[in-house]
């Protein structure tokens, strides 16, 4: 008997995995529905770049014979996943979202995590659009277009992993990979309605994915749910660190959890949507037995490492493109193009000076992990604008709408601690997330939040309506 | 063109720059990119000046840091 729930565009991986896994839908059939989906969506969201049917099928095969062998399967039996176009996946071209690699050969491997999740038993489906080499919080890609919100196409998906929000909100599949350099998985998952994970600084190796700015890059995901959220980064984590481990914070005791709002630069560049979103998560979590911060924490040097991670942003975006920008820079999006030759000019000292604000600001941050477990943040000041809009105005001034778009991720990326996003609708049509934000090697905490949210009803990611489904997509197999 | 003197010195500096690195910019590329050069330059007058010797290329977590402060580690094993 076939579980027609798991075929559904709203299916968790948690449910997928566990009907593959007990015999009640095979992955082929789950498989052939996420590529129906991913189908009839392209032209409304363009999420995708590249869509890897074949191997999709493959692999699908290879996990139901799994289970026909009656051999054991990993936690994501079964279940579709796409990546942003800057992970490898073996046998297509990494564009990066950029015209200057499709003339590189095929990826002869899997990036580590996509590795790490096919030993899981998910199932690739395909490489998802972003900003170009990950330059932008827009996903405002000029060679490809843009990506498109679910809850509104005429509003951006926010960037630069922009096309893997919108294929998790939109319903495509149930998890999807990014990268964060500075708010590149919670800017979307925050326009996109979705739970988010930036996790510790090289906790998740990076190895097969193309770089923008080195020491700031990590690896993310999206999910719908908390579950689904925690199960992939588990997957994740087999991929092993960047280099030396990042270890695991001490297991929380039962003492309540300790809970601030931050202030300061936080609240000042938020709007009031942002401001109740944050309300209703502290609430909850006070209604859970949380001692929440009668005052916010205010952090002084917010607005420093804003400058900061762009500096640093830029000096190793410049440096990393140099050969390309000499060569070929004609080729690139004549935003970013401007923006790394810019980049590749900048004096040292700039750079250095922009580091050493880093160091300070990280003990700033840090300081307040002694006496808060949890802070929670605005992650973006606004919800979704429309694709095309250059400025907004926030706290009386008016700024460039993109690059606003990261103000309340990027001062936090430096210090490489590990975030969270939770997807809250304090009201109206679109969502706006709430950055959950813990010390170093604390993600289990943050996932725990997570799912306090998620089961309170708090936090919750619903599939945006799919305008052209006309007839249910779940067939009998 | 433009008449700003400071602006004329900048432009004349980064086409230098850039020829220094092998870039050799075309005219209509040179005011985008003094545009995001003088972006940039706002940015930098943010930045406190720390009295410290000390650079730090990227956050490590390792025993004894579980706070978050940052120590100098090996380059990531990413695939550049």
């Amino acid at each position: 008997m076939t579980d027609h729930r798991a075929l559904a565009a709203d299916a968790s991986a948690e449910m997928i995995g566990r009907a593959v896994a007990t015999g009640e839908v095979t992955a082929a059939a789950v498989t052939e529905a996420a590529l129906a989906r991913i189908d009839r969506a392209q032209g409304r969201l363009n999420a995708f770049t590249t869509v890897t049917a074949s191997r999709a099928r493959a692999v699908a095969a290879a996990v139901d014979a799994k289970v026909a062998a009656g051999t054991a399967v990993g936690p994501l039996a079964g279940v579709p996943f796409a990546v942003k176009d800057l992970f490898d996946l073996q046998g297509v071209v990494t564009r990066a979202g950029s015209e200057v690699l499709t003339d590189r050969s095929p990826a002869a491997e899997d990036a580590a995590a996509v590795a790490a999740l096919l030993a899981a038993d998910a199932v690739p489906v395909g490489a998802l659009t972003m900003d170009e080499f990950a330059f932008g919080f827009t996903t405002e890609n000029s060679h490809v277009g843009p990506a498109r919100n679910p809850h509104d196409r005429m509003r951006t998906a926010g960037g630069s992993s922009g096309g893997s929000a919108a294929a998790v909100a939109g319903g495509l599949v149930p998890i999807a990979l990014g990268t964060d350099t500075n708010g590149s998985v919670r800017v979307p998952a925050s326009l996109c309605g979705l739970f988010g994970l930036k996790p510790t600084y090289g906790r998740i190796n990076r190895a097969g994915v193309r770089l923008f700015a080195d020491s700031l890059d990590h690896v993310g995901a999206f999910a719908r749910t908390a579950t689904d959220l925690a199960a992939t980064y588990r997957a994740l984590l087999a991929a092993g660190p960047d280099g030396d481990p990042v270890l695991d914070g001490p297991e929380d005791d039962d003492r309540p959890l300790r809970v601030a709002r931050l202030g300061g630069w936080f609240r000042d560049n938020a709007e009031d949507t942002a401001l109740a979103a944050v309300d209703l998560v502290a609430d909850r979590l006070a209604a859970e037995g949380a001692m929440i911060a009668a005052e916010p924490a205010r952090l002084d040097r917010a607005g420093g490492a804003l400058a900061a991670a762009s500096v640093i942003t830029y000096a190793e975006a410049g440096e990393l493109h140099l050969d390309r920008i000499r060569t070929q820079r004609h080729r690139f999006d004549p935003i970013v193009r401007h923006r790394l030759v810019a980049a590749a000019l900048l004096p040292a000292d700039w750079y250095i000076r922009a580091q050493r604000v880093r160091r300070v600001w990280a003990d700033e941050l840090a300081a307040q992990f002694t006496d808060h477990d949890v802070l929670l943040a605005p992650a973006t000041p606004f919800v979704a604008p429309e694709i095309g809009t250059e400025t907004v105005v926030i706290d009386g001034q008016e700024l460039a709408a993109r690059p606003a778009l990261g103000r309340l991720t990027q001062p936090l990326t430096p210090t490489g601690v590990p975030i969270g996003v939770a997807p809250v609708w304090p009201g109206g049509p679109l969502p706006i997330g709430v950055q959950i934000i813990a010390p170093p090697g604390h993600e289990a905490r943050i996932l725990a939040v997570l799912a306090t949210l998620d089961a309170a009803g708090v936090a919750a990611s619903p599939v945006a309506a799919d305008p052209d489904r006309t007839s249910p997509e779940a067939t009998s197999t | 063109m433009t008449q700003d003197p400071d602006r004329e010195l900048l432009r004349s500096h980064t086409i230098t720059t850039a020829q220094l690195l092998g870039i050799d910019l075309a005219e209509d590329e040179i005011e985008p990119v003094l545009d995001q050069v003088v972006r940039v330059a706002g940015l930098v007058e943010q930045l406190d000046r720390i009295d410290d010797d000390r650079i730090t290329p990227a956050p490590r977590f390792r025993a004894g840091t579980q706070t978050g402060q940052s120590t100098i580690g090996e380059p990531p094993t990413s695939d550049r």
